[in-house]
């Protein structure tokens, strides 16, 4: 019962943290919110995948500073750019689930989980820049590919903290 | 590299108003409606009102307006963001062109209406977020969230993970600094290579901390164990939240506000 809880927490306090922290990884700093979602839904079940990721999003709105940037707030969750946050509840879910697969499967899963991310994104996007076509030029093709590498890194991490955790920590 | 610094967790503004002594479930309800009478406006003097409306809360607040204007000014970028986005979207009478770019009057006004949408959804976020400290967000939350029919363990869960991670979101800040510092004695570098070597880079800060966060669930959950938590079963609070006379007459007056902006004025 409380391990339940507790793991969650330092999940949603981990994705929070890396979610703010920035990197110096190319031309533009990237943060690594995509991938602590994606490393989340590695060790948590999709119905904990799902309270975090709805956590995550609450904690932003009440004001701590932890969406992308540094913003917070609910204008940011309606603004441009708040579709790609929504995206994250049905990706930490689908992402979940892939990771209970193995093979081609999973890799069609995670693909699937950062589509989900881009969808609700581009359609918000959508209404501010007048049409779905030019929300998807302007807003997922430029990062999608970015995002596909963070995914891909996961993989040996994954498999690293996992072989970790079987051994020492249950 | 960009660490957390001087971040401030949460907004809350400690002071002895009308708005502060509100119940959080009262201010949680009156922002959501609050919000969607922000969509449902349709011209300026709806525009008009709600800006005394907002005006007026930010004064029953007793915060200093400064704190207000800092909120706006840390989301500028979605504020220029939009207007970018709206001023060229088109339509009605061209009033000025250079090169491609055409700013005809039905993008100003719309730019203008959108605008003033965004600000005044900070702005009445900022009222809930500044007279209402995180803890009691998070106890009007699960209120709430019970009242709604969620499941009692669900809700209870949520706002224990919430309350928990308001706690260690520092705490890990401080862990993540500390793991690169001393990676980064210890020789490794995070700004050099290419992009594939650079996320290389990231494994020796990232396995730590997250070794460091599994370690601390661990040791939290067996503190919380040996001081009997249960999760929601019999557990009981020390400050219970309770409705007053003047919270209902704040729940009624909003809802009044959605009748202003549906009515035709």
């Amino acid at each position: 019962m409380a391990k339940h809880v507790s793991k969650m927490a330092l999940w949603l306090a981990l994705v929070s943290v890396l979610s703010i922290i920035s990197f110096p990884i190319g031309p533009i700093p990237i943060t690594l919110q995509v991938f602590a979602f994606f490393l989340m839904a590695a060790f948590l079940n999709p119905s904990e995948s799902f309270e975090v990721s709805m956590g995550y999003l609450t904690l932003g709105t009440i004001g701590l500073p932890i969406f992308a940037g540094g913003a917070s707030g609910i204008a940011t969750l309606i603004g441009p750019a708040g579709g790609y946050l929504w995206g994250f509840v049905p990706a930490s879910i689908i992402a979940s689930v892939a990771w209970r697969k193995s093979g081609i499967k999973r890799m069609v899963f995670l693909l699937m989980a950062l589509i989900s991310i881009y969808i609700p994104g581009a359609l918000i996007l959508s209404i501010y820049v007048k049409g779905i076509i030019n929300a998807i030029k302007y807003g997922v093709l430029p990062f999608i590919w970015v995002d596909a590498i963070k995914i891909a890194v996961i993989f040996p991490l994954a498999t690293r903290v996992t072989k970790f955790k079987t051994q020492s920590v249950r | 590299m960009n660490f957390l610094g001087n971040i401030t967790i949460g907004q809350y503004v400690p002071r002895d108003s009308f708005l502060h002594n509100l119940d959080p479930r009262t201010k949680i309800i009156f922002n959501l409606v609050l919000i969607t009478v922000v969509f449902l406006i349709k011209n300026f003097y709806q525009y008009a009102f709600f800006g005394g409306v907002i005006l007026v809360m930010m004064v029953l607040s007793r915060v200093p307006l400064s704190h207000y204007f800092r909120g706006l000014k840390a989301l500028w970028m979605l504020i220029a963001l939009t207007v970018v986005f709206q001023i060229f979207s088109g339509g009605g009478h061209v009033m000025y062109s250079f090169w491609v770019f055409k700013i005809t009057d039905v993008a100003v006004y719309n730019t203008v209406f959108i605008t003033l949408r965004l600000v005044f959804i900070i702005l009445a976020a900022s009222v809930l977020t500044l007279t209402t400290s995180p803890i009691r967000l998070a106890d009007g939350l699960e209120s709430l969230m019970r009242t709604f029919r969620v499941p009692k363990e669900w809700s209870h869960d949520f706002s224990m993970m919430i309350s928990i991670a308001f706690r260690f979101i520092p705490v890990l800040a401080i862990e993540a600094e500390h793991v690169m510092r001393a990676q980064l004695s210890r020789g490794a570098r995070f700004d050099r290579g290419g992009l594939i070597q650079r996320a290389k880079g990231m494994i020796p800060l990232l396995i730590p901390l997250f070794v460091g966060a599994v370690r601390m669930a661990d040791e939290l959950a067996i503190a919380m164990e040996a001081r009997c938590y249960r999760g929601a079963e019999g557990r009981t609070k020390y400050k219970q939240l309770n409705l007053k006379k003047s919270d209902c007459a704040f729940i009624i007056a909003s809802f009044a506000m959605i009748l202003v902006v549906i009515l035709p004025l």
